[in-house]
Formats: structure tokens, C-alpha cells, sequence
């Protein structure tokens, strides 16, 4: 027996290397927010169960009716006068945004960015930099992530891997004012820092976290008001979406916004939910002159047509990855993709193809947490198993372990009873199996009488 | 249809007048090499509460391990026996794990397409809901010493519908006082192959468990799987730990006096 | 226009079932007082307060914006100070929702968008009886102009999970019903 270690997966490998400090940081912090989940939603919702089968249900049907609702968006949308354009994937998505913004605005102008998670899928930052625009991330957290050269490790709470003493060298380091570990003071300067940026962008770009297909509303919620100033103040907002963030009416509005907000931290409400019409209005006398929705593909639609349908379903709350036993030990960082925590490992080898992502499904213990803290029901652990099976399937995956001897073993009576009587013998060997066990723990003994030989022995 | 193989019930045991159920004993890989304690004490529990267990010689494993690590090839042969004693078997079929419990009914309609609810019950879930019981019977003459017991329910249940029938029984023991832990619903961290695929974040996950655990005062901990016990004994000896481990049906084999 | 073909051509026909209508909020019977009250509990719950017409003095006396209908109410000059040198936003707004302490305001002429963000602090100065319970009776009666919902402060929590007020928007919020 060859005495090469298995290759570590890909997660475990970089949980490794994970400091200590990260990890209490995040522990703490998911803590904190799965109990704020619980009060949170209890107070929202007398049958908290059924909110969340009325929310799956509402899901399905969009996922059921996904081309009449974007017909019936984009339509809407035009009606209010935002105009709509379609990405096939990343590239097509960067080239039409960067488009929109040259002709919006100078080269050197400054871009002020709402968080979106989907313009970090299609990695918008660095290219517009590229083409010549200050682009200034304006949620605190993200902020922080921009100016460390970091990168998020949660959905929602960017920082959770960051203490105060971490921010406020950053901040020092900046220039953003004098060195304190005070959070009022630390976002005190932030405000100042960034109310600059605000006044001088002429272009802000921002996610979508509804989009509602009978008026063709953009819903976007927050609780700091950073994007509110970036999609009010500017001229431009470009305003970028996966396809699948649809509501089919305005009266689907208050279970979302209560579950979603529940979900993710806990409060009854964001403090902030903006429902955009569309652009400034001759007799309005602020708001941008123009907006632009974007509408992404880059991976939804195959996974629309394929077994990972329901993933499509997440309304990006993170209560998942609060629940999350891995996720606790690892934080986002471990799981290198932009999409993390439970969605993550199935959504990111879902959009980019199991052979791209072969192992993200493997970190789970597949105690389904997440299936039960989920808004909209997302069946995670069952699409984990199904990654599984396809990456094995395709090839994608060497397994590590030698199923073969224990199939082997486990398809006859005899050849199980002849094996069990063999297995001490092999504590002897030793065997990458083994160590993956004894590493940690020590190795199992047998205690205490056989039962074979117990139940063969009763009169 | 392949013979009846030393399907012998053994019910010399059985004490108690009244409706017999027949069960057909689910042994689990984990309890045939590593805890026969477990499977003697399901036997005994069951047959005092008037079953009748009979128990084929030519079962293995129900296929879990190769399932959860995506090799369903391999798990559909490793689950054929169990599979063909299902469906012969009228009798329902009983498990001292809601992992493997869990695998039939949720991993096999996904394996074999078609199957429609597999009759197989994790123990607590059969005396609770099957047999009626709501307080485990105490006859033993030497009654063990009080002890502070932290339960730890294992995660595979929660698929199945499975909620506190375990902590109902043993909670119902004059002598076990079931201590309230942090984070107490979380797992332990073993997800089978996941323990030594990853077995950093698995052990950092067990860690926190016994230490939250060490922190409320318990002195022993209970569970219905024998991997939950398996992965957390295996850290508590190596850490050296307070801690001891135990299966819930050996606490309920206790008090009947086996 | 060719993205928009090929993924419309890759999105699989929309189905036949009806769409999921969710089952109406029961509607509280309460009394204008009622709501109020429910409502100035959440509020303050949220870090905001209470305000009385008589504060308007002293708050005016500080650079301000004020919305028309309000300023046309109290009998004062609509304006004020430039939107980012303003120290306070006055602002009407359509509804007060009881069950979060929430407020909406649509925008519109008269109604800046930026008055009840930019300057730290915000006052509310509107008609009683434009409060509703529930957030399903509010939605059911939304302006079609974009709209805010306001439920607070601006908070963050992003450094290490400390609540801190008056990031970007306003951190002080006070409502003074008419």
C-alpha cells in the first residue's frame, strides 16, 4: 500500500491554513446571528414554518415561469423608462456596463458601488478599473475588503473574518483619520471618507435583491444607506441582476422582505427598502437621470434545465452558512469562490460546471442545517449528494477511499463475516484512511462482546 | 427469491404479555465491527417490550458510505441485500441508527427508483410512536449511581421526522439528569467519509461540541448513532477528556437489568 | 438584442399553474390611537422617537430641508439649505406602518429624495390618519413613483458585530403626527 497521504480536498486544504483568530471572529459572529434569526423570525411570523412554505411555493412558480416574467419585467421596466439589457454571461455583462459607464461619464470618473454579489461573480471591479474609472465600494464592509485587497468571507457581513484592531490599521493606513478602535469613531470616518465619494460619482452601480415583474420595480434593500446614495445621488444607476431575482407581484413584497430580514440578521425590516420606478421624472427634482437593468445569465439557465433548478430559488440571506458546522470552523475564505457557506457549494459548482469545482460539495457533513434554516426551502443537502454523484460519475472526482474492497465485502453474507473476522488483523497496517482518523482521534476499539457471537450463542 | 437464512427468533426473553410485534433487527455496519454492546442491548429492549427480533445473518452495510461520497454505483450494490430483505420482509424493519435509517428511506428512493416508503424505523422512533411507549420501564435491582447526561441527537434524523424520542426515554430514567448545552443542536462533526476527507474542520467541530459539553457540567454523553459516538469518543480519548460515551438503547438496557 | 435571443432560447416554457396568491394578512381592527402607539413602541425600539409639533421651532433653527407639503402646512419657506449642507431633512410621508414603526415616502415635486438621507438628522411631520397596521395594507396602496421605506436609523454592525448608528443615512429619526 502506497504511503502518499490522500490529496487534501480543496476546502479542507485552506481551512488549514486558516489563523485562529479568523476563526473565533467568525464563529462568534455566526453565532450571534443564527440565535438573532430565531427571535427575529418568531416575531415576524406567528407560523414561522408556513411563512416559508408560502415563500418555496412563490419561488417555484417563478422558477416554473421564468421566460413570461421576464417579459413581463422587461416591459415593465421600459414602460417606467429604465432601459434593459440582456447578459449572456460575464464578459458580456462587463462589456455592456462598462459600455453604459463610458458613455455616461469621463474616464478617472468615480463609480460608486452598492454590495452586489453578482458584479463580484462577474469580477466588475478590476475591470472597470482597468478602463480607467475610480470605483469605490461604499458598504462598509466592503470598503474594508476593497482597500485591504481582501476578499469577502461572508454574503452578508463581509468582515466577519476581521476584528476593530484589523479596520483601524486599515483605516490609519488610509489615511481615513486617527488611529481608534471605536466602531462609532471607525464609522464616523467611513461616513466622511465615503460622503465624498458620494457627491462627486456620477455613476452608482448596485445589485438587485427583487425585481418585481407586474410594475417592474427594483427592490433593493440595506440598513446603512450607502445604497441609497448610490443609486440617488449619481446621474447613471446601472442596477445588475441574476435572472432569477423576480417576485411575480408588489403583494409578494411583505413576506419577502420579513423572511429575508429575518433570516439574515435577525431584524424585522432592513432599515432601508428602496422600490425603484425608474429615473428621475421631469416635475422630481433628484434621483439619476438614467437607469439601466442588467440581466444576467453567465450559468442560470443551464442550471434552470438541470438538477440544481431549486438553488435559484436564494434570496441570498446567508442563514445558511450562519447554521453552518463547516462553515464555523472555516469561514467563507475556505471555500475561494464568491458564492460560499452551504449556497456556495452547491451554487458555485452548479453555474461553473462540477469539473470546474469538483470537491466543494465534499464539505458538508450533510447534517442539513441549512435545509432548515433555509427561507425558501432550498433542498441543499440533497443537490450536495447529487453533486456528488455527478462528479464521481463524470469522472470529475477521484474518490479517495477504496470503495471497491468495501463493496467487495458488502455484497455477500460470507465475504462480510469472513472480513469481520479479519479486521483486527489490519490494525496493523497502516493506511491513508488511518491517518486521516487517528490525526485527530484515536482509532475505534472494540469493546465489549461481538453480537454475532452473542445471538448465535442464545438458546 | 433467495432462501430464509437463519432467520430464528430468539424470544426466550420476552416477558411480557400482550400484542407481539415481529421486527426484523437492522444491525448497522458500525454496531457488527466496532459495538456489539448496542446491538445486544436493541435485542433486549425490544424483546422486553414483547417483540419478536429475528435477525438474518447475510446483512452488511445499507450502502450509506459509498452514497454520501457520490459513488452511487458502488452504494446500489453495497445496499442490494438490505434492499432484497426489505422488500420481502413484511415485518418492519428496526435500527439502532438514524443515519442508516435515514439512508433507506430518504438515499433509496433516490437509488431505486419507484420505492415507495420503506418500513424501517430507528429504534427511539418505533417504542415512542410504534409501541406507545412514553416512560422507559424500570426493573433492574441494582439501580447505577445518578449521572449528569448531555444528549446529543444526531442530525441524520432531522430529515426523517425524528425530534426527541430518544431524550423522551432516557430522560424518563430516575437516575440520568439531561443537562441543557450551548449550541446543543449542532452537529458533531463525523458525516462519515467527511470525517477523514476533512478531518481538520470534523475534528474542530466535535472539539467545540465536547467543549461546550465539558462546559455545562455533563459527565456522560448519549446518542443514537454510533458514528456521532464513534468520532466523538475517538477525540475525547485522545484529548483526554472527562467524558464518557454511551448509545441510548445500552441506558435503556440498564434499567431493565441486561 | 442577440443575449436577450439565446437566452431566451435556452429558458424552458413557462408553466400552467396558477400563481401562488398568499392568504391575506388578518386585517387588526385598531384605532388610529392603537396604531400610533404600536407604532412609537417599534420606533423607539429601533433607536428612533416620538416628536411634537412644538420641537419644530427649535429644529428649523438649525440648516434644514423641508418638503413642500410640510413647509406649506407649518407656513414656512419650502427649501432651505443645499441637500448636503443641510444638518436636518423635514419630510412628509404617505404612511406609517404600526407592525415595524416604519414610514414610506414616495418621491415627487416637492419631494427630494435626498432629505430624508443625506442629512443626519430626519423629521417626519405628517397627517394622523395616514397609518396603516400592517406592511400587506401598505404594500396594496403604494405610490408608483420609486418609494422609500424607512424602519430606523442607518445602522451597521459590520465591525465586529457592534451595533452603530448614522452610517450614511440619517441616525437620528423623529416622527411628529398631525
Amino acid at each position: 500500500m502506497s504511503k502518499q497521504d490522500i490529496a487534501l480536498p480543496s476546502v479542507e486544504r485552506r481551512a488549514r491554513k486558516i489563523d485562529r483568530e479568523t476563526i473565533d471572529s467568525v464563529r462568534a459572529a455566526t453565532i450571534k446571528a443564527a440565535d438573532a434569526r430565531v427571535t427575529g423570525l418568531a416575531s415576524l411570523f406567528d407560523d414561522v414554518a408556513a411563512a416559508r412554505t408560502q415563500a418555496a411555493q412563490v419561488k417555484a412558480y417563478v422558477l416554473d415561469n421564468m421566460a413570461g416574467l421576464l417579459s413581463q419585467l422587461e416591459m415593465k421596466c421600459r414602460l417606467n423608462g429604465v432601459t434593459v439589457h440582456w447578459a449572456r454571461d460575464a464578459e458580456s455583462a462587463r462589456k455592456v456596463i462598462q459600455e453604459i459607464c463610458a458613455a455616461s461619464a469621463p474616464a478617472g470618473s468615480t463609480i460608486v458601488k452598492a454590495k452586489s454579489m453578482v458584479s463580484e461573480e462577474i469580477h466588475l471591479n478590476e475591470h472597470l478599473i482597468k478602463a480607467g474609472f475610480n470605483v469605490v465600494e461604499t458598504d462598509l464592509g466592503e470598503f474594508v475588503v476593497q482597500i485591504d485587497h481582501d476578499t469577502p468571507s461572508h454574503i452578508i457581513a463581509p468582515i466577519i473574518h476581521k476584528n476593530r484592531r484589523q479596520v483601524a490599521r486599515s483605516f490609519e493606513r488610509e489615511g481615513l483619520g486617527p488611529y481608534t478602535e471605536s466602531p462609532e469613531q471607525l464609522a464616523s470616518q467611513a461616513r466622511r471618507h465615503l460622503r465624498e465619494r458620494f457627491k462627486e460619482a456620477k455613476i452608482g452601480i448596485s445589485g438587485v435583491n427583487f425585481a418585481i415583474a407586474e410594475s417592474g420595480r427594483l427592490v433593493l434593500v440595506e440598513n446603512e444607506g450607502n445604497s441609497r446614495l448610490s443609486t440617488t445621488a449619481p446621474d447613471t444607476h446601472i442596477a445588475v441582476m441574476g435572472l432569477e431575482k423576480l417576485l411575480p407581484t408588489e403583494a409578494d413584497l411583505p413576506l419577502f422582505l420579513k423572511l429575508l430580514s429575518g433570516s439574515a440578521t435577525g431584524q424585522r425590516l432592513t432599515v432601508y427598502t428602496h422600490l425603484i420606478s425608474g429615473p428621475r421624472r421631469r416635475d422630481e427634482s433628484d434621483g439619476p437621470l438614467s437607469v439601466h437593468l442588467v440581466i444576467l445569465d453567465n450559468g442560470r439557465t443551464k442550471i434552470l434545465n438541470g438538477p440544481y433548478r431549486e438553488i435559484l430559488r436564494c434570496i441570498r440571506c446567508g442563514a445558511c452558512a450562519n447554521v453552518c458546522p463547516v462553515y464555523r470552523q472555516s469561514s467563507g475564505h475556505a471555500y475561494d469562490h464568491v458564492y460560499n457557506g452551504p449556497i456556495g457549494a452547491v451554487l458555485a459548482p452548479a453555474l461553473e460546471g462540477v469539473a470546474a469545482l469538483p470537491d466543494l460539495a465534499k464539505a458538508s457533513s450533510l447534517c442539513g442545517a441549512c435545509e432548515e434554516v433555509c427561507p425558501v426551502k432550498i433542498p441543499i443537502p440533497r443537490m450536495l449528494l447529487q453533486l456528488r454523484s455527478e462528479a464521481v460519475r463524470t469522472g470529475a472526482l477521484q474518490e479517495a477511499l477504496p470503495w471497491a474492497i468495501f463493496t467487495f465485502g458488502a455484497t455477500s453474507g460470507f465475504r462480510w463475516r469472513a472480513g469481520l473476522k479479519l479486521l483486527p488483523m489490519s490494525k496493523m497496517a497502516s493506511h491513508p484512511l488511518k491517518k486521516g482518523w487517528t490525526e485527530y482521534r484515536e482509532m475505534p476499539a472494540k469493546e465489549g462482546r461481538d453480537f454475532r457471537k452473542w445471538w448465535n450463542g442464545r438458546p | 427469491m433467495s432462501p430464509e437464512t437463519a432467520a430464528v427468533s430468539k424470544t426466550k426473553g420476552a416477558n411480557k404479555v400482550g400484542p407481539r410485534h415481529r421486527v426484523r433487527l437492522m444491525l448497522t455496519c458500525l454496531c457488527d465491527i466496532y459495538f456489539g454492546e448496542v446491538g445486544i442491548a436493541t435485542v433486549r429492549v425490544l424483546e422486553h417490550m414483547g417483540c419478536e427480533v429475528l435477525f438474518d445473518r447475510d446483512q452488511t452495510c445499507c450502502g450509506q458510505p459509498p452514497f454520501n461520497a457520490g459513488d452511487w454505483a458502488s452504494a446500489r450494490q453495497v445496499s442490494g441485500l438490505t434492499m432484497r430483505s426489505l422488500l420481502e420482509a413484511e415485518d418492519p424493519v428496526v435500527t439502532p441508527s438514524a443515519s442508516c435509517a435515514a439512508m433507506v428511506r430518504e438515499g433509496y428512493p433516490v437509488l431505486y427508483e419507484g420505492l415507495q416508503h420503506p418500513q424501517i424505523f430507528e429504534l427511539g422512533e418505533f417504542l415512542v410512536h410504534h409501541m406507545k411507549i412514553k416512560e422507559w420501564p424500570v426493573t433492574t435491582k441494582k439501580a447505577p449511581a445518578d449521572r449528569r447526561v448531555a444528549f446529543h441527537r444526531a442530525c441524520h434524523g432531522r430529515g426523517i421526522g425524528l425530534t426527541n424520542e430518544q431524550e423522551i426515554l432516557v430522560g424518563s430514567l430516575p437516575w440520568v439528569h439531561l443537562v441543557r448545552f450551548k449550541q446543543g443542536e449542532q452537529c458533531c462533526g463525523f458525516g462519515g467519509s467527511f470525517s477523514i476527507t476533512h478531518n481538520s474542520i470534523s475534528a474542530g467541530i466535535g472539539m467545540e461540541k465536547l467543549h461546550s459539553i465539558i462546559d455545562s457540567g455533563a459527565e456522560e454523553i448519549v446518542s443514537g448513532d454510533m458514528g456521532c459516538l464513534m468520532h466523538l469518543s475517538g477525540l475525547i480519548k485522545k484529548n483526554k477528556l472527562p467524558l464518557k460515551t454511551r448509545h441510548f438503547a445500552e441506558l435503556l438496557a440498564e434499567a431493565i437489568g441486561e | 438584442m442577440e443575449d436577450r435571443e439565446t437566452i431566451f432560447a435556452d429558458l424552458p416554457p413557462s408553466g400552467r399553474k396558477a400563481r401562488p396568491v398568499l392568504p391575506p394578512a388578518p386585517l387588526p381592527t385598531l384605532t388610529t390611537e392603537a396604531m400610533w402607539q404600536m407604532f412609537a413602541k417599534n420606533l423607539e425600539g429601533l433607536g428612533g422617537r416620538m416628536g411634537r409639533p412644538e420641537e419644530l421651532e427649535v429644529i428649523l433653527s438649525r440648516p434644514h430641508t423641508i418638503d413642500h407639503e410640510v413647509a406649506t402646512k407649518i407656513g414656512r419657506l419650502p427649501g432651505g439649505a443645499a441637500i448636503w449642507e443641510a444638518e436636518v431633512g423635514v419630510t412628509t410621508a404617505d404612511l406609517a406602518i404600526a407592525e415595524t414603526g416604519s414610514l414610506l415616502l414616495s418621491t415627487g415635486p416637492g419631494r427630494p429624495r435626498l432629505s430624508s438621507l443625506a442629512p443626519i438628522m430626519h423629521v417626519v411631520v405628517m397627517p394622523k390618519e395616514r397609518i396603516v397596521a400592517t406592511l400587506a395594507e401598505a404594500f396594496a396602496r403604494l405610490s408608483d413613483r420609486t418609494t422609500i421605506m424607512i424602519t430606523g436609523p442607518s445602522r451597521t454592525a459590520d465591525i465586529e458585530g457592534v451595533l452603530v448608528r448614522g452610517v450614511h443615512g440619517p441616525s437620528d429619526i423623529v416622527v411628529i403626527p398631525y
